[in-house]
């Protein structure tokens, strides 16, 4: 069920109805129903729905178990630490049994052993990627002492398949969830709201991200005739698709879960106006970073084994730079997950991992040197012109980055940046080899235009400042006209109906 | 209150709107969708099929020669289970004195039709339970939402997967996405190529030369979904007392079709209705070097022989009343007039001495192979 399709229009409108007409004590299990319906509309096997069990029964069963023995650390450990290996079991089975028979086999090749292994294929419940990590920082929570444990296991499923963070989160709290049970009243303001937040959402994936993803597809899956400057434009392109695509799914999710008068965290705040890879991604997928420095890098600091490597290489390099490495092995193993999360892949451990962590390492290295050539030549690092070279430099290199993510294999990865270095910037003046692309002048217009209203969007957000109270705050005309001209851009320009195939999110399949 | 009122205008507003532009950038309407704009009970002969009857029959003139009105309720590959509900939803506007289906493409099964074949044909007619019924019936004569992209032996996608959603056919809200930048007449006035439901174009001046397949007299079963279609449509007839004219139009057939068609023609026969097969009839002479535009359609010179010839059968043999200076029908004449000029236009010479050229076609006897058959 896509986010923009009109089943799920009809599903959301059913809900909303459903949950503000019955008697307050039911209203979470209207959430739960639906939740469920959605959770099991593309597939409902046996397979699915053990998967799903094992995943709610652990976390569940397991949760009230550390609570019990909350005053017994040992038990309680070994609890929390069973009932994570189980759900990520679940996990690993079903995402990543390929990749890990994958490179079994690479490293057999290597050390001139064999390993036979054939690709599986398996029934994957949606969200599972959300669903499992949100229950494991549920029971880690518990264990922490952070949260109490839920006793009504029907409660505790509305948590964990809370439908609209299944297909593209945010990550939740179970300690910050409390208004999911509650009853909450039909609010006019917060409708408008979350309407509005829906039709942005739905603009930036119909209008922007699908209008990109026919030149990006285009481009890549020709990469030997178009290359050059074709290629790089497909790159920035298609971090603007991802971008657009991942936070308008993310604007419909928060908007129907405003109407329903539960708001949930924020997972963007203008990434492309960061000034360095480090800071992109304080504000790019917000509530991965988080989940993954609370329940992943902090842990990991303070391990055993990263303890051992900081006392092994005190004595050899001192104090301070054992810190550093111990800093820096951390972070390496934190961003291969990141990058492992997207996707059992090495593109994607490459693209949003491995890279991510050379540009921010190489950042925090380099940036003292920066900050001492630019005082010695007298360069202000606070003027317009600086901060837009910071932020340009930052987009390309995440956009260079992500060609990985949106490749099928590192070799190709790796053809399409090499065949980038041709030298064939007229294609970009010439009047005629754009739109060669599936994108016609038109289209570049359209596309130019969204842009814009996107970065002026973005752009108060990352000053702080909301648009939608903004908006509230105009004369009902201008209100108006805003709004309708937002809803008929994307009924006039969005690509969708009769020759598209509906919107095909990119960060559904995580 | 006032929020309740406030939401009221706001969606009122953009009802308003909406219409406007879909209107504008929707399907432009095309003979099923302009039926609606007939002046109710004017039309006496209902016709209905595929893009053959469009390419083929010039209700205009007919109008001209013999005074009654002949509407044509076509689209491009429409399947065959939506005649009965095009049937049906034409009597909730006209009392058709008769009723000529074309049952070309009951021989297609339906894994040959695609979205755009299913919209031409659904989009156009309005929201109605006909409607809905005809879509069910062609989503499972057709498969389309249970489709799977076709791909090559590289694992390239070929063929892209329809559009799934049911709901999109059933309320039909979206746009044609390149509506907007290619903003014609069309847009505001509807498809202008069609006079009547009759289709004439720069296309229908070109002529391909093609190689009859000649009839021949064996069977096939037909795809039992089409069967059925046509033995409701037949049982529709008889419950409600219709007169019904069935015909096979002259063109390219593979093999197989005209199995399946001898079959359908049976099935017709043995109901108790009439049914012509102009791959029959002799004198029909259809020239398949100069008077087809391609395989499957009639150029406007076959439409002129075509016309002229099955135009006189109906007259002679149906009770059709004269309209002709009738201002009631004055659309008709107006349509033959705008028909006349654009082949001038096109072609450089004039209707009417075509019509003088091909004048022998209305002495064909169609009657007699009727009672041969």
């Amino acid at each position: 069920m896509g986010l923009t399709s009109f089943t799920f229009l009809v599903f959301v409108l059913v809900t909303l109805v459903g949950y503000f007409i019955v008697p307050k004590k039911i209203k979470w299990l209207v959430l739960l129903v639906s939740s469920l319906y959605f959770l099991f509309y593309d597939n409902l096997t046996f397979d699915i729905v053990g998967y799903v069990l094992i995943i709610l029964l652990v976390a569940y069963i397991f949760a009230l178990l550390i609570d019990k023995y909350k005053n017994e650390t040992k038990k309680a450990k070994i609890l929390v630490v069973l009932s994570v290996l189980i759900i990520l079991g679940v996990l690993i089975f079903l995402k990543y049994t390929n990749f890990i028979g994958i490179t079994i086999k690479h490293i057999g090749n290597i050390f001139g052993f064999s390993y036979k292994f054939q690709k599986v294929y398996r029934n994957v419940p949606i969200g599972i990627s959300y669903f499992s990590l949100i229950m494991i920082s549920y029971v880690v929570d518990v264990y922490r002492g952070l949260c109490k444990p839920q006793k009504n296991i029907l409660k505790c499923a509305l948590f964990m398949s809370y439908f609209p963070i299944l297909t593209s989160g945010p990550f939740i709290r179970y300690k910050d969830m409390n208004e999911l049970y509650e009853p909450h009243k039909f609010d006019y303001d917060r409708m408008c709201r979350g309407l509005i937040r829906i039709a942005w959402g739905v603009f930036k994936i119909l209008v922007i991200s699908e209008r990109l993803a026919i030149f990006v597809n285009f481009v890549y899956a020709n990469y030997l005739t178009y290359n050059g400057f074709y290629i790089a434009l497909a790159a920035i392109f298609f971090l603007l698709q991802l971008y657009t695509n991942f936070s308008g799914s993310i604007d419909i999710i928060m908007g129907i879960s405003k109407i329903i008068g539960i708001d949930l965290p924020e997972n963007f705040n203008g990434p492309f106006f960061s000034r360095s890879v480090t800071e992109l991604w304080r504000r790019w997928h917000i509530t991965l970073g988080a989940w993954l420095k609370d329940y992943v890098f902090y842990p990991l600091q303070k391990s055993g084994f990263i303890q051992e490597i900081g006392r092994f290489t005190k004595k050899i390099f001192g104090k301070k730079i054992s810190k550093k490495i111990m800093l820096y092995l951390a972070m390496l193993i934190m961003w291969i997950l990141i990058g492992a999360w997207h996707n059992g892949a090495y593109t994607f451990i490459i693209g949003s991992g491995i890279l991510q962590f050379i540009y921010i390492f190489l950042e925090d290295m380099l940036t003292p040197i920066a900050k001492k050539i630019n005082s010695k030549l007298g360069i202000d690092s606070e003027t317009f012109g600086y901060k837009l070279y910071q932020r340009i430099r930052t987009f390309l290199l995440f956009a260079l980055a992500m060609i990985f993510f949106s490749a099928p294999s590192v070799g190709k990865a790796l053809d399409i940046i090499r065949n980038m270095f041709v030298w064939n910037p007229w294609i970009l003046f010439d009047n005629k080899s754009l739109y060669l692309c599936g994108l016609d002048l038109y289209d570049f217009r359209v596309l130019g235009l969204a842009i814009i209203v996107l970065f002026v969007v973005d752009y108060y957000k990352y000053i702080g400042k909301d648009v939608t109270s903004w908006l509230f705050k105009q004369n009902i005309v201008f209100r108006w006209i805003i709004i309708y001209s937002l809803l008929f851009a994307i009924i006039i320009f969005g690509c969708y109906g009769v020759g598209y195939n509906p919107a095909n999110f990119i960060y559904r399949q995580f | 209150m006032k929020k309740l009122i406030k939401s009221g205008l706001f969606l009122a507003i953009f009802c308003f709107l909406w219409s406007i532009v879909f209107n504008v950038l929707g399907l432009a309407k095309t003979p099923i969708g302009q039926f609606y704009k007939e002046k109710k009970d004017t039309v006496d002969v209902m016709y209905i099929g595929s893009s053959n009857v469009y390419t083929q029959f010039i209700s205009p003139l007919a109008y001209d020669k013999y005074g009654y009105t002949t509407y044509m309720l076509t689209s491009a590959s429409q399947p065959f289970p939506a005649i009965e509900y095009l049937l049906k939803e034409s009597r909730k506007y006209q009392t058709p004195k008769l009723y000529v289906i074309d049952i070309a493409k009951v021989c297609d099964k339906g894994e040959l039709f695609n979205e755009g074949d299913i919209r031409n044909t659904i989009d156009q007619m309005k929201f109605s339970q006909n409607r809905t019924e005809a879509l069910n019936k062609i989503l499972d004569f057709t498969n389309i939402l249970e489709r799977e992209p076709e791909y090559d032996e590289n694992g390239d996608i070929t063929e892209e997967a329809p559009n799934k959603d049911y709901y999109t056919y059933l309320f039909n809200y979206s746009l044609y996405h390149n509506s907007w930048k290619n903003l014609t007449d069309f847009n505001f006035k509807g498809d202008i190529r069609y006079y009547k439901g009759f289709r004439f174009n720069s296309t229908s001046i070109k002529h391909e030369e093609h190689v009859y397949n000649q009839w021949f007299d064996e069977r096939s079963e037909l795809d039992p979904e089409n069967k059925e279609a046509l033995m409701s449509l037949l049982n529709y007839g008889k419950t409600n007392n219709l007169q019904l004219l069935f015909v096979i139009p002259k063109r390219v057939f593979t093999d197989d079709r005209i199995k399946r068609l001898n079959e359908a023609y049976d099935i017709i026969k043995e109901n108790g209705y009439d049914i012509i097969n102009f791959n029959l009839v002799d004198d029909f002479d259809i020239n398949f070097k100069t008077d087809l535009y391609n395989s499957n359609h009639l150029n406007v010179y076959g439409a002129i022989k075509y016309t002229l010839m099955f135009s006189k059968f109906l007259n002679d043999n149906y009770e059709l009343p004269d309209h002709r200076g009738d201002k009631n029908y004055q659309s008709w004449a107006e349509e033959y007039e705008r028909l006349k000029l654009s082949f001038s236009d096109l072609t450089n010479k004039s209707f009417d001495s075509q019509l003088d050229i091909y004048s022998n076609y209305s002495d064909i006897d169609l009657k007699k192979v009727l009672l041969e058959n």
